[in-house]
């Protein structure tokens, strides 16, 4: 379309959109999680990689992550629409249409699990591959919109970067890269239901049969204290395996307690006193929940990176 | 260098459209980002066929391919 001709259209022009809107169907916040725990999880393979292949590695499962971000979105931009939450993303603001980041979404994927499979090895592309399939067909077509267990089941989508990083670095999957999976995949459901805590009316409205809305807040909270303590119990026991370490123990000793201490202030809450305060304790609980699994993965990184001078591992 | 600000359209009713519009800006930003990508695809290209061919493995498959011929 040329310039002279939009002269002619006075009202309702179409947003062209800018570099940044499509960058902004990646969920770049997603991505820094995907890119950390690959970058772990490749980086504590018991093998040397060469630094480009490793670059070009992670950048490629960042791509796809990024990609299975773009279709989420644009599978659920109805109820985008409706969530306070979602509804500055892209297509509900109007910036971007439905196909656009539909078409995005199919090329990168397809373009990242190519690109690391020549990279790297084919099963780090067939994981890689999985992932994204199992995020929008089997998390955001499926299980989302019909089962609570959505996000225990889906968590899997989450959990799966290290383990592609491992298979990248080594072309094989181990008993730890299965643990760095585990630790994701267990993470998730208190992480995201405590954001449904606070959240409150956003998953109602919009359909979500999200435990605190189909158990009820009570349950939920009992939820978020049982999965807390088997995620502590994962989590300490993975500092004593390949990728633990007495550095890895420590950290995970200091917030496994944090994590079990906040879970069980918010079981002995009840909703009056949590709208009494502005959900506090839920907010806190949420935000730790950030920095555990980056100090966890952190921790994992660095027992790695202690290693070449006979200090990390046991 | 003065920007240049003459509107492209005059006419009565019609919206009158600078080069500045907001919507150049938004379109510049488009061509730029997706200029850096594919220039930094090419560069990435570059540097992983240099890293893949001066791998042992590499070697290893060329050496294998003469001997079988």
């Amino acid at each position: 379309m040329s310039d002279a001709s939009l002269n002619n259209t006075t009202q309702a022009q179409p947003y062209e959109a800018q570099f940044g809107d499509y960058f902004a169907l990646l969920k770049p916040r997603v991505m820094t999680l995907v890119v950390f725990t690959a970058f772990v999880g490749l980086y504590a393979a018991p093998v040397s990689t060469n630094p480009i292949i490793g670059f070009v590695a992670i950048l490629f499962i960042a791509v796809g992550g990024g990609a299975s971000g773009a279709l989420n979105m644009w599978w659920d931009s109805d109820i985008d629409r409706i969530m306070k939450r979602t509804q500055k993303r892209p297509i509900p603001s109007g910036k971007v249409t439905e196909g656009e980041a539909f078409a995005i979404g199919i090329a990168l994927s397809g373009f990242a699990v190519v690109m690391l499979t020549l990279a790297t090895n084919l099963l780090a592309g067939a994981l890689l591959a999985f992932t994204i399939f199992f995020y929008v067909v089997i998390y955001s077509m499926w299980l989302k919109r019909w089962t609570p267990q959505n996000i225990v089941i889906g968590g899997a989508a989450g959990a799966f970067p290290p383990m592609i990083g491992w298979a990248a670095a080594t072309g094989s999957i181990s008993v730890e890269s299965v643990l760095m999976f585990t630790l994701i995949f267990m993470w998730t459901p208190p992480h995201f239901w405590a954001l449904a805590l606070f959240m409150k009316g956003d998953y109602h409205e919009a359909g979500i049969p999200m435990l605190t809305v189909t158990h009820g807040r009570r349950s939920t909270r009992a939820h978020i204290i049982v999965y807390t303590i088997l995620l502590a119990i994962l989590a300490i026991g993975t500092a004593f395996t390949g990728v633990g370490g007495p550095l890895y123990l420590a950290v995970a000793i200091v917030l496994n307690a944090m994590f079990v201490k906040g879970s069980i202030d918010i079981w002995r809450r009840n909703e009056a006193m949590a709208e009494a305060d502005g959900y506090s304790v839920e907010k806190k609980f949420f935000k730790l929940s950030l920095l555990y699994l980056f100090a966890h993965f952190g921790a994992i990184a660095f027992e790695a990176a202690l290693a070449p001078f006979g200090l990390g591992g046991w | 260098m003065k920007p240049h600000l003459r509107p492209l359209g005059w006419g009565a009713g019609k919206m009158a459209l600078s080069r500045q519009h907001d919507m150049h800006k938004r379109r510049f930003s488009r061509n730029l980002g997706l200029g850096v990508v594919l220039a930094g695809f090419v560069v990435l290209v570059f540097l992983l066929t240099v890293a893949k061919v001066t791998d042992d493995g590499f070697e290893m498959q060329s050496q294998q391919t003469q001997e079988g011929n």
